[in-house]
């Protein structure tokens, strides 16, 4: 049992069940992202092949922040920061019909499951702690991995490294990079 | 059904989009797969927003609901996301 990186190619046959990076929605939902065009295919194979996806509520989380972050940028030309938000909490309304029309559409996906509730918290933190040290994680990623091996989920999509150097020996799990 | 979607979701995405989103020039080279899916939203708008998927070969082989997801899904925001933005922790400055 081991831990698997695969670089994607359009038309690539995937394991049953995958957990779905934050960065996979959003670089595919923005056409304007580096990744965008990777992303969207990748989507699309997973949609046809019939891929049962899994996020849990850490990643709406992070889609919505990194929208947020883009939007801002965009519009004021300056980065959002805490600050801004604390000084003037209006910012969030100002795009929040985009964030929620957004999130809207990833709960329509099919074979979707928002896996938060499906696994006792406190298993989850106990487990997610654990990962920290044994896989020097951060605590953000630590909770996403713990989610992925309480859930006996086959795979993860990311473009990023931080699940890159897992040493995990009762698990077999597919790293699906783009 | 697909066009009545694609023509529904272009236009409230047109209705609501800041200045900086709409771009409503219609070229005459668009593709012709573009053509087939749908005439009347083959335009720059669309094509830039599909453009390298092939949506023919995905609407023959994904289920009919799963490809209108799909469309209704992807390129719809233009906001220029960069590897910072998934950051949980980021800089305050």
């Amino acid at each position: 049992m081991a831990v698997a990186i695969v670089n994607y190619t359009p038309g690539i046959i995937f394991v049953n069940s995958v957990y779905l990076d934050t960065n996979i929605l959003v670089s595919a939902r923005d056409r304007k992202s580096q990744r965008y065009n990777s992303a969207a295919l990748l989507l699309g194979d997973l949609f046809s092949n019939e891929v049962d996806l899994f996020i849990t509520n850490l990643v709406i989380d992070e889609y919505i922040w990194a929208l947020l972050r883009a939007y801002y940028r965009r519009d004021n030309r300056k980065e959002l920061n805490q600050h801004i938000i604390k000084a003037n909490p209006q910012v969030l309304l100002q795009y929040h019909w985009r964030i929620a029309s957004g999130v809207k559409k990833i709960l329509k996906f099919r074979r979707l499951t928002l896996a938060s509730n499906l696994v006792p918290s406190k298993e989850i933190v106990v487990k997610a702690v654990n990962l920290m040290r044994t896989q020097l994680l951060s605590p953000r990623d630590a909770f996403h991995l713990a989610f992925i091996m309480k859930l006996n989920i086959d795979g993860i999509v990311t473009s990023d490294g931080d699940f890159d150097n897992l040493q995990i020996r009762r698990k077999n799990l597919t790293i699906y990079k783009y | 059904m697909l066009d009545i979607l694609m023509a529904s979701e272009t236009r409230d995405y047109q209705i609501k989009s800041t200045k900086t989103d709409i771009k409503p020039k219609y070229k005459s080279h668009t593709p012709t797969m573009v053509q087939k899916i749908n005439p009347i939203l083959s335009g720059t708008h669309f094509y830039e927003r599909y453009k390298g998927l092939n949506l023919l070969y995905y609407q023959q082989i994904m289920d009919t609901k799963d490809f209108e997801i799909f469309i209704g899904f992807v390129g719809e925001e233009i906001v220029g996301v960069k590897e910072r933005d998934f950051e949980v922790y980021y800089p305050e400055d």
